[in-house]
């Protein structure tokens, strides 16, 4: 039993885990602000505490979806001078960026631990529903660790010896939908 | 704390042009310079929070999945052949077709790539097969879907009207006359061009085809005036408007135009999410970056030293604009705004400037930044529908980029272009 659960976990690390978690928020936000429209228009019931619910459902996704694009390497970046770099060359500087991307997750996991900490040891309630603010603020902690495991991902995908991980990210730059 | 700024400064363009991704350059060297000087790490982790977790934001995710949603269900497609049955005939037509659809898809996408996602894979193989050169095609779609974030809904007004206190549906009614009139610049300059390259109109449309076509395509018309109408009829909020908007696409596509599979939907959320966190990650690290350069007071600092110029401000605005450009060119749209706005804001408070007016002139500033290289997010997308090189479409591109300046100098010296709108319906 045991080996089939890990090997259950891995293979959600390997697939879309964090997709798969975020598309689900993504849909009860939608529906909740929707549903928000309706009930103010039709039954006169404006559900001002749904606004707490969304709005901190929407750091969670955002993280998520984070280390869903980190995985794809979907990062809005500038692509245009590396990638004029010699192969080599190239691999080392991009296995570097994911080291500083690394540090940079680090430092939000712990400093969201230490605010749910905070938060759980304060016995702090959240405003209008009044359930334990750490319920939300988990989602820092939790969504950086999927951030930094995905991380690690791309970092050993740089450095693993094989011609494919010196290719250029053909896609990166692709999926930018920025505004 | 100039060593303060350095550092900041510094090590965030160092970063940035190491291929480090925007986000976590902005993080990093907000981090470091927290770390050297003591500002306070246990603020990051407020301000990462506060950064994501605001009402207004949630417009971002929502309209991304409406526009996602109505392009799976086939709205882009069925509004080029309605408007193709329309002005297609004309010389140059199918040009100006892709012009006039890119203007009407920004009234529905809040954000450029998403736009030359939606209406490139329709029409670069349409106009390719009528003879237009590719490069041609491409540039005109990625260029004209600038103007996605100009025209309302668009994601880079909601982020402007967050930063600097001005209401969304002012920000959304305000970006609609520029929006146009360097749209109308945009068509008159393809339309020119294909002209000279003696691209052909197509046989001309009978009126029961354009009455077949605008009967196909009443649904997704509609769907412009359900977002902006909503919002500027005070029925909805920005961000309920796009959740109406989620459901909307999805009723059409699921009941009218049967286009959708639900096993799908899945698909459409995660793609929604990915593109999301995409911006959302960079507003909220930038968030802290500005935090960060306030706090070491180097915000303040420039905000004098731009005011030296107060006494020519024409001259100001040129050199304002000649900035972005260039930032345009090497950042996006938001992490300007969040970088800047904070120097920006006191500057226009003492020049009696007004925000509304300096918001559309960036946006539109930054909006021409999608298609100038290096990083320019709308050719990037345009070149990978294509399947050209982006090298090859500047050749192209670059006179689209220069009608777009000239639409900007109008938008920065005549004020009134702007503000007329809003100011007619007493949202000033």
């Amino acid at each position: 039993m045991h080996q089939t659960w890990t090997a259950r976990a891995a293979a959600l690390l390997q697939g879309r885990l964090e997709e798969m978690l975020a598309a689900c928020v993504l849909a009860v936000m939608v529906t909740i602000a929707f549903v928000n429209v309706i009930t103010r228009y039709l039954i006169q019931l404006p559900l001002a505490f749904t606004e707490e619910i969304t709005v901190n459902l929407f750091v969670w996704l955002v993280l998520l979806g984070t280390a869903a694009a980190f995985r794809d390497d979907a990062h809005l970046k500038v692509v245009f001078f590396v990638d004029r770099l010699p192969g080599p060359w190239r691999r080392w500087v991009i296995a570097f960026t994911h080291g500083v991307s690394l540090v940079v997750f680090l430092v939000i996991l712990r400093l969201g631990w230490i605010q749910v900490a905070d938060e759980i040891w304060l016995g702090m309630v959240t405003q209008s529903l009044g359930v334990p603010s750490w319920y939300f603020t988990l989602g820092m902690p939790v969504g950086a660790l999927l951030v930094v495991v995905r991380i690690l991902q791309a970092l050993w995908r740089t450095l693993r010896p094989g011609p494919a991980a010196a290719a250029p990210a053909e896609r990166s730059a692709v999926q930018e939908w920025t505004g | 704390m100039a060593g303060a700024a350095w550092l900041l400064l510094g090590s965030f363009f160092l970063l940035l042009l190491l291929r480090v991704p925007i986000a976590v350059a902005l993080g990093a060297s907000s981090f470091l310079t927290i770390w050297m000087y003591d500002l306070g790490f246990p603020v990051i982790s407020y301000n990462f929070w506060a950064g994501i977790a605001k009402f207004p934001l949630l417009a971002i995710p929502f309209f991304i999945l409406a526009g996602v949603i109505m392009e799976k269900a086939g709205m882009a497609e069925r509004i080029v052949r309605f408007i193709r049955v329309l002005v297609g005939h004309w010389p140059g037509g199918l040009g100006l077709v892709a012009v006039v659809v890119g203007i009407f898809w920004g009234a529905v996408s809040g954000s450029g790539p998403a736009t030359v996602a939606a209406l490139g894979t329709v029409l670069i193989p349409g106009m390719a097969r009528l003879g237009y050169d590719r490069k041609f095609a491409t540039a005109v779609i990625s260029a004209t879907s600038e103007l996605s974030i100009v025209i309302p809904p668009s994601i880079a007004l909601i982020i402007y009207a967050t930063l600097a206190n001005q209401s969304v549906r002012t920000m959304f009614m305000a970006g609609v006359v520029p929006g146009l009139v360097v749209g109308a610049i945009l068509a008159a300059l393809t339309v020119f061009l294909s002209v000279q390259r003696g691209y052909g109109g197509e046989p001309r449309a009978s009126q029961s085809e354009v009455l077949a076509a605008l009967r196909d395509a009443v649904w997704a018309l509609l769907a412009p005036v359900i977002i902006l109408g909503g919002i500027y009829g005070g029925i909805f909020t920005p961000t309920e408007s796009a959740a109406v908007a989620v459901f909307y696409a999805l009723f059409v596509g699921l009941f009218v135009y049967r286009t959708l599979e639900p096993r799908h939907l899945f698909r459409y959320l995660a793609d929604a999410v990915v593109a999301t966190s995409v911006i959302m990650i960079v507003v909220t690290l930038a968030g802290i970056f500005s935090w960060t350069a306030a706090s070491i007071g180097v915000v303040d600092r420039i905000s004098q030293a731009i005011l030296l110029l107060a006494d020519a401000p024409w001259l100001l605005i040129l050199v304002l604009n000649a900035f972005l450009l260039i930032l345009g060119m090497l950042l996006d749209a938001i992490s300007v705004y969040y970088i800047f706005l904070p120097i920006f804001l006191p500057v226009m408070a003492a020049l009696d400037w007004h925000p509304v007016w300096f918001g559309v002139m960036m946006t539109v500033n930054l909006a021409l930044g999608q298609i100038t290289p290096p990083v320019a997010v709308n050719l990037y997308m345009g070149a990978y529908i294509a399947g050209i090189k982006l090298e090859e479409l500047w050749s192209e591109v670059w006179r689209f980029a220069a009608a777009t300046v000239v639409g900007l100098l109008l938008i920065s010296y005549i004020p009134s272009m702007t503000l007329w709108l809003p100011g007619l319906l007493g949202m000033r």
